[in-house]
C-alpha cells in the first residue's frame, strides 16, 4: 500500500516513516506541510495519507483543510488526521456523510504502532479509524438519563469498537467470540439506543459517534 | 457671647450708642433756639438712617468701607447738634465736628457701591473735600483757641466769646463753603456721567448716589446761595424748610444707599448661580445670555477665539473684529492663558466699577472652561484605560495562544518522539528479549503516554486549540462533549468574532458550567450564542439551585472584569430554586 506523510516536526516524521515501512508499507512521499502533501499527491499515486493537523503556516488547521480537500477529490484518496487534541467535533466533520476512507487519531497513537499500521491500513482499504481516546471521552459522559447503562459490560465494549471503526468481524476477533455472537450484540446495542442498522459500516460509526455527541 | 464675632459685637454697641445718644444730640439743638418738633424729628431720622444703613452694610459687606464710612457719617452728623451744648468745651469740640458731615457723604457716594475709590477724578474730589474740611476744622481750631475757656468753661460768657470768635471766621468760613460747593457739584457730575455711561442693572443701582449726589450739591448751592444772596432776615424760616426737606432727602438717600450694597449682593447671587448652571462650558449663545443675565448688561458680548480662521467668532458664529478695537470703549476681558486666548467678554464699562463681579463673573466662565477641560481630560483618560484594558486581555490571550502552542508543538511532540523510539525499541529487541526489560519499556512508554495526556489537558486549560481553529460554535461544541452533564448548544453564530470575543465568550461559559456543575448542582445546562447590532450574546441557563453569588466567587469576577475589559456587560440573574441564568453582551467591533 502507497503511503504519503505529510508532519512538520522532522522526529517524528521520520519515526513514523520507520514505523510504516516496518509494518510493510511503501511510503511514496514524506514532506513538512500541506501544500507539499497535495503536490506529491498529484503527482504520485496514494493509496492513504497521513496528515498532521497542525502544521505551518498558521499551525492550526491546515492538515484538517488537506484532509478534505483529499476526501472531495475524485478519486478520493483515504486519509488518516493526527491530532494533538481529542475532538470529537473534527472527528464528526472528517467522516462528512460517513463516506468512509477516514482515520481519526491522537498523535501519540504512532507510538502504538500496531493500533496505527492496523488503522492506516483499515483507512486505506475504504475503512474508517476513530481514536479509542475520542470514543472513551464520549462514551465517559455523564448523562441525565443514560442509555447507556442498559447496556451489558459486553456490549459497551463491542459499542466502543463499533465506534472506533471496526467491522463485526474484527470486533469478533479482538474478543475472541464468534461472528453470530458479535451481529446479536450489536443488534441488541442499537435497539436499545434507538438506532437504525446501518447501510455499512462507516455510516454505523457515524450514527454511533453522533448519538454519543448528542445524547 | 463668645461665639459673636468681635465685630458683631462692636456694631451692636454702636447701634445702642446710635439708638441712645441720637435723640439726646438732637435734644441739644433745643438750647440755643425754639426748634419745632418736624425740625428736631428730621435731624434725628438723617443720623439714624445713615447709621443703620452703616450698620448693616456693615454686618452684610465686611470688606466694604461704605459700611463703616457711613457710620461715620451719621455719628458725625449727630456730633454736630452738640454745638447747640450748654456746655462750653462739648459746644467748642463740636464746632470743630461740625461740619464733616458732607465731606464723608461724598467719600460714600464717591465709593458706592465696591467701597474703593479708584478713578482719578473720584479721588481727586474725594481727597479735596477732605482737605478743605481740615483746612476749615483747624482754622475755626487755632481762630477760637486764644479764649481762655478754661477759666469758665461752662459760663455763658465763654459761649458767647466763642461765638463771637466763630463769626470773625465768617470770611474763611465763605471760602470754604464755595469750594465744597464747588466739590459737591464735581461729585454730582461725576455720578451723573457714570449713570449715563451705564446700562441695566449696573444703571438701576446707580440711582441712589445720584440722588444722593444731587442732594450733596443741592444742599451746599442752597447754603452758598443763602449765604451770599438772601438777606439775612429771611434766612431763618427757610432755614428751616431747607434742613427739613434736605434731611428727608438724606434718609431716602440713606435708604438707596443700603439697597443698592444689598442689590450688589445679589448681583453676587447670580454669579453664584452662574456657576452652578456653568456645567462645563454651554454653547457660545447661552453662555453670552448667561453671562448678561448675571451681569445685567444686555450690551454685553462673548467672542471665541477660532483657530480655523485665526480670528474671533461671536456668539452667532460670524467672523469678528479684534473684540473692543471699534474705539467704542467698551471693556474688554480675556480668558484662556496670555499666549492664546480662548475667549473674549466684551462689556459695559461702567460694570468695571464693580471689578469683584466682573473678574468673579469671568472665574465662574474660567471655571466652566477649565472644567470642560477636565472633563474631556478624564474622559480621553477613561478610554485610553479601557483601550488599555482590552489591549490587555488581547495581550494574555496572545501569551496563552503562545503557551498552548509550544506545550504541543514543543513538550508533547518531544514526548510522542519518545515513546516512538521507545517501541522501536522493543520491537529490535525481538521475541528473545528478557521479560524485565520489555516490562521496563512498557511502564515508560505509559508513562510518557500519561505525560502527554497531562499536557494535553494543561494545553486545553491555558486555551483550546479548537478556538482559534474553527471559532466560537466549534470550541463550545468541543466544550460541551466533555462536560459531564448535558448541554445544548444553540449556535447563532454565522461568522468568526475578534480572537479576544470569542476567547471572553468560551472563558465566561467554561466558568458557567464550572458552577452549574459544581455549585449548582444542576442536570442540564441551555447555551445560546447570537448575533445583533455587532454585539455578541452568550446566554447561559442551568436548571440548578440557584442562589449564586458573583461577587462571592473569584472564577465569575474574574469573567466579569475581562468582560468588562472589552466594554461588555455580565448580567446574573440567580434565584434560589429557579437555576441560574447569565448573559454576557460583548461589542464585537474592537478597536
Amino acid at each position: 500500500m502507497r503511503v504519503a506523510v505529510a508532519e512538520d516536526v522532522v522526529l517524528l516524521r521520520e519515526g513514523i516513516v520507520r514505523v510504516l515501512r516496518d509494518g510493510g508499507f511503501e511510503v511514496v512521499g514524506a514532506v513538512g506541510d500541506a501544500a507539499a502533501l497535495l503536490e506529491l499527491v498529484e503527482r504520485e499515486h496514494i493509496d492513504v495519507a497521513i496528515v498532521d493537523i497542525r502544521m505551518p503556516p498558521t499551525h492550526t488547521d491546515e492538515g484538517l483543510v488537506a484532509a478534505e480537500d483529499l476526501l472531495a477529490r475524485e478519486p478520493r484518496v483515504p486519509v488518516v488526521v493526527l491530532s494533538q487534541n481529542v475532538e470529537p467535533a473534527h472527528a464528526v466533520r472528517l467522516l462528512g456523510d460517513g463516506r468512509g476512507g477516514v482515520g481519526y487519531l491522537l498523535k501519540e497513537r504512532v507510538a502504538a504502532v500496531d493500533d496505527l499500521l492496523d488503522a492506516v491500513d483499515r483507512v486505506g482499504r475504504g475503512g474508517t479509524a476513530v481514536d479509542p481516546a475520542v470514543v472513551a471521552a464520549l462514551v465517559g459522559r455523564r448523562r441525565a438519563r443514560n442509555p447507556l447503562d442498559d447496556l451489558t459490560p459486553r456490549e459497551r465494549e463491542v459499542l466502543e469498537l463499533m465506534a472506533e471503526g471496526r467491522s463485526n468481524r474484527a470486533i469478533a476477533s479482538r474478543l475472541f467470540v464468534g461472528d453470530k455472537t458479535v451481529e446479536t450484540h450489536v443488534a441488541s446495542i442499537l435497539s436499545k439506543l434507538g438506532l437504525e442498522e446501518a447501510p455499512d459500516d462507516h455510516r454505523r460509526v457515524l450514527a454511533v459517534l453522533s448519538w454519543l455527541r448528542r445524547a | 457671647m463668645r461665639d459673636l464675632p468681635r465685630r458683631r459685637i462692636w456694631l451692636a454697641a454702636i447701634g445702642v450708642l446710635a439708638l441712645v445718644g441720637g435723640p439726646f444730640a438732637t435734644y441739644q439743638l433745643t438750647h440755643t433756639a425754639e426748634r419745632s418738633p418736624a425740625l428736631l424729628l428730621a435731624d434725628l431720622a438723617v443720623g439714624w438712617s445713615m447709621i443703620a444703613a452703616g450698620l448693616l452694610i456693615a454686618d452684610r459687606r465686611p470688606g466694604n468701607r461704605i459700611g463703616p464710612l457711613a457710620i461715620l457719617t451719621g455719628l458725625a452728623w449727630f456730633a454736630g447738634d452738640f454745638t447747640s451744648s450748654d456746655v462750653a468745651v462739648v459746644s467748642y469740640l463740636a464746632t470743630l465736628a461740625h461740619g464733616w458731615f458732607d465731606p464723608l457723604f461724598a467719600l460714600v457716594i464717591l465709593a458706592y457701591p465696591t467701597g474703593r475709590i479708584i478713578r482719578g477724578v473720584d479721588r481727586f474730589l474725594a481727597i479735596g473735600f477732605i482737605a478743605v474740611q481740615a483746612g476749615w476744622t483747624i482754622a475755626k481750631a487755632i481762630g477760637m483757641r486764644p479764649i481762655a475757656w478754661w477759666d469758665c468753661p461752662t459760663c455763658i460768657s465763654t459761649v458767647d466769646a466763642w461765638f463771637a470768635a466763630y463769626l470773625a471766621l465768617d470770611p474763611i468760613g465763605r471760602v470754604e463753603t464755595l469750594l465744597l460747593t464747588a466739590l459737591s457739584v464735581g461729585v454730582l457730575m461725576v455720578v451723573v456721567a457714570r449713570w449715563q455711561r451705564a446700562t441695566g442693572t449696573a444703571r438701576q443701582r446707580l440711582a441712589p448716589v445720584v440722588l444722593a449726589g444731587a442732594v450733596l450739591a443741592g444742599g451746599f448751592v442752597v447754603t452758598f446761595l443763602l449765604q451770599t444772596i438772601v438777606p439775612t432776615s429771611a434766612r431763618e424760616p427757610l432755614g428751616e424748610l431747607r434742613v427739613i426737606v434736605l434731611a428727608v432727602l438724606r434718609v431716602l438717600v440713606a435708604i438707596g444707599l443700603l439697597i443698592g450694597v444689598l442689590r450688589a449682593d445679589s448681583a453676587r447671587g447670580r454669579i453664584a448661580d452662574l456657576v452652578v448652571r456653568l456645567d462645563g462650558l454651554p454653547p457660545l449663545p447661552v453662555l453670552q445670555a448667561s453671562l448678561r443675565d448675571a451681569l445685567g448688561d444686555p450690551s454685553l458680548k462673548v467672542f471665541r477665539w477660532e483657530p480655523a480662521f485665526a480670528g474671533f467668532a461671536d456668539a452667532a458664529g460670524r467672523p469678528s473684529d479684534r473684540p473692543g478695537a471699534d474705539g467704542s470703549g467698551r471693556t474688554v476681558l480675556t480668558i484662556g492663558d496670555g499666549a492664546s486666548p480662548d475667549l473674549v467678554i466684551e462689556h459695559d464699562p461702567s460694570l468695571r466699577d464693580d471689578p469683584g463681579l466682573v473678574s468673579a463673573a469671568a472665574a465662574a466662565v474660567r471655571l466652566a472652561a477649565e472644567n470642560e477641560r477636565l472633563q474631556a481630560e478624564v474622559r480621553a483618560q477613561l478610554e485610553s484605560v479601557r483601550a488599555s484594558r482590552a489591549r490587555i486581555v488581547e495581550a494574555q490571550d496572545d501569551q496563552r495562544r503562545r503557551i498552548e502552542r509550544d506545550l504541543h508543538d514543543g513538550a508533547q511532540q518531544r514526548l510522542v518522539s519518545l515513546q516512538l523510539s521507545l517501541q522501536m525499541l522493543r520491537r529490535s529487541l525481538g521475541p528473545n528479549a528478557d521479560a524485565g526489560t520489555l516490562a521496563e519499556l512498557d511502564a515508560a512508554t505509559a508513562e510518557a503516554s500519561a505525560a502527554i495526556a497531562d499536557i494535553r489537558e494543561l494545553a486545553r486549560g491555558v486555551h483550546p486549540a479548537i478556538l482559534s481553529e474553527a471559532g466560537l460554535g466549534a470550541a463550545l461544541a468541543s466544550l460541551a462533549d466533555r462536560t459531564p452533564i448535558p448541554v445544548v448548544i444553540d449556535d447563532g453564530l454565522d461568522r468568526r468574532l475578534p480572537a479576544a470575543v470569542e476567547a471572553t465568550a468560551y472563558f465566561v461559559v467554561a466558568e458557567a458550567l464550572t458552577n452549574a456543575i459544581k455549585h449548582a448542582e444542576a442536570g442540564r445546562v441551555e447555551v445560546r450564542t447570537s448575533l445583533a447590532d455587532d454585539h455578541l450574546r452568550v446566554e447561559v441557563h442551568d436548571d440548578g439551585r440557584g442562589g449564586a453569588e458573583p461577587s462571592k466567587g473569584t472564577g465569575m469576577t474574574g469573567m466579569q472584569d475581562r468582560v468588562a475589559a472589552l466594554g461588555g456587560t455580565v448580567r446574573i440573574d440567580s434565584r434560589r430554586g429557579a437555576g441560574t441564568w447569565l448573559e454576557v453582551d460583548l461589542p464585537c467591533a474592537l478597536p
